[in-house]
């Protein structure tokens, strides 16, 4: 093997490395910003959001069958419940939420919010 | 093996339930276990009027009420549990539920007098339990049993059992913030469940347990509330003076092998206080507590000193 082949074996050896990692990162700093949240109705999933991808604040409102409604507000990475017709407002009260495994509560008008993705935390499930 | 799991949400028992089974019978199992669940409401609620507990109730004082096996089961254990505490845990409480109507649109603060009215109903003293006939009995007209504080940890238990059954080996069953964990993790590790930081929103978590076949029940003042001038009045009452409980305590987690001794032990024990509270988990064989008072403090039972790992530092772990 001449040298110069040498050469052009460690460069090559040199450039697959840095190329699959940095492959790697981008896979993985990709897959740990996602933030989806999922909204559901009675069970049944009414809109689900990328809140990563959400650059300027928006808002939604759901109405149910008997014509009450929750308006949900989403900003970069964050999502709440802004306004609802419930009784005692504990959505409301949940404030804004940002992190996987959070949820935010409707049940009079059985409306969830949670946040979906990959958890840092190991964490299963929420007693509470 | 099948990893991915059948999910299912459904709302039954004013609550929300979450069910996650894994494996190849998942589906069928699950329709099952939401069956159950039904079942028991519909024999146990105090808010479906042709219950067995709302036709029980209606004959206070006048004759006994015929059950189902497990309503007088439930019934049964809420007695042996009222007389282990020595009514810090008391199921006739419904006359005080129902005259605070926490979670309701009658909510309100009610008169001193009032509460001194109502309380003498409450004495579980009262309850006459005939095993022969399966029959119970108040001795007293206007008294009323509410299984608010039990009922949902039976449920658990009897989705566990479905499940079992079914030929599940794994599954979270969430029923409102009452877990059971049933066996381990697909991959054979055990599940971590998050204890809610009872000062901060859902979902954020003081620390974790690490645990297999368990239930972990908590109880917590943030969960039912409203609030009159600026106090706030959550929905676990002491059965002794007919007030929302107020001694230091805001949150009680119980890990335990049947979610109906973890229901009604967090229940109590958030009644009981720390020092009296953790004197009953030691004295009971395979029942651990985590407590968390007002001042963020955590005081954790010898069994779990291993399984629980308190992840926030604003709260610290009392050594004992």
């Amino acid at each position: 093997m001449k040298k110069g082949d040498k050469i052009v074996g460690i460069i090559l050896l040199i450039i697959l490395v840095i190329s699959l990692s940095a492959a790697s990162v981008y896979k993985f700093s990709i897959k740990g910003s996602k933030n989806i949240a999922v909204i559901k109705r009675a069970g049944t999933v009414i809109k689900t959001i990328d809140l990563n991808k959400v650059v300027n604040p928006q808002e939604f409102t759901f109405k149910t069958d008997k014509g009450h409604y929750n308006t949900i507000a989403v900003k970069h990475n964050s999502i709440s419940i802004k306004e609802a017709d419930c009784p005692h407002k504990e959505c409301v009260k949940s404030g804004w939420i940002s992190q996987p495994g959070q949820m935010i509560v409707c049940l009079p008008l059985k409306l969830v919010i949670s946040i979906n993705g990959e958890t840092n935390t190991g964490i299963d499930a929420g007693t509470f | 093996m099948n990893t991915k799991p059948v999910e299912k949400e459904t709302y039954l028992m004013g609550t929300i339930v979450q069910l996650k089974v894994y494996g190849g019978n998942a589906e069928k199992a699950t329709a099952k276990a939401v069956e159950s669940i039904s079942d028991i409401e519909n024999k146990m609620s105090t808010n479906i009027e042709t219950s067995e507990i709302t036709k029980l109730n209606e004959k206070a004082g006048v004759s006994g009420q015929k059950l189902s096996e497990d309503t007088y089961f439930v019934i049964k254990e809420a007695v042996k549990y009222s007389k282990l505490t020595e009514g810090d845990f008391d199921t006739t409480i419904e006359p005080i539920v129902k005259l605070w109507g926490i979670g309701t649109d009658k909510e309100r603060v009610p008169s001193k007098s009032e509460i001194r009215e109502k309380l003498k109903l409450v004495n579980y003293k009262d309850i006459i339990l005939d095993s022969k006939n399966s029959t119970v009995k108040l001795r007293r007209t206007s008294q009323a049993i509410d299984l608010g504080g039990i009922a949902k940890g039976y449920t658990a238990d009897e989705i566990k059992k479905v499940l079992i059954n079914n030929n599940i080996h794994s599954a979270l069953i969430n029923l409102g913030g009452n877990v059971y964990a049933v066996g381990k993790k697909t991959d054979g590790t055990n599940w971590n469940i998050g204890i809610q930081n009872p000062l901060n929103t859902r979902g954020k978590y003081l620390g974790a347990i690490s645990v297999a076949d368990k239930s972990v029940v908590t109880s917590g003042n943030y969960e039912r509330y409203f609030i009159v001038d600026g106090k706030r009045y959550h929905h676990i009452f002491n059965p002794k003076d007919g007030y929302p409980s107020e001694n230091g305590i805001i949150s009680t987690t119980i890990v335990s092998d049947k979610s109906i001794d973890g229901d009604v032990l967090s229940t109590s024990t958030y009644v009981m206080g720390v020092t009296k509270g953790l004197k009953l988990i030691e004295s009971i064989k395979g029942v651990e507590a985590i407590f968390i008072t007002s001042d963020k403090k955590v005081y954790v039972t010898s069994g779990l000193k291993d399984s629980f790992n308190l992840t926030d530092k604003e709260f610290t772990n009392e050594k004992r």
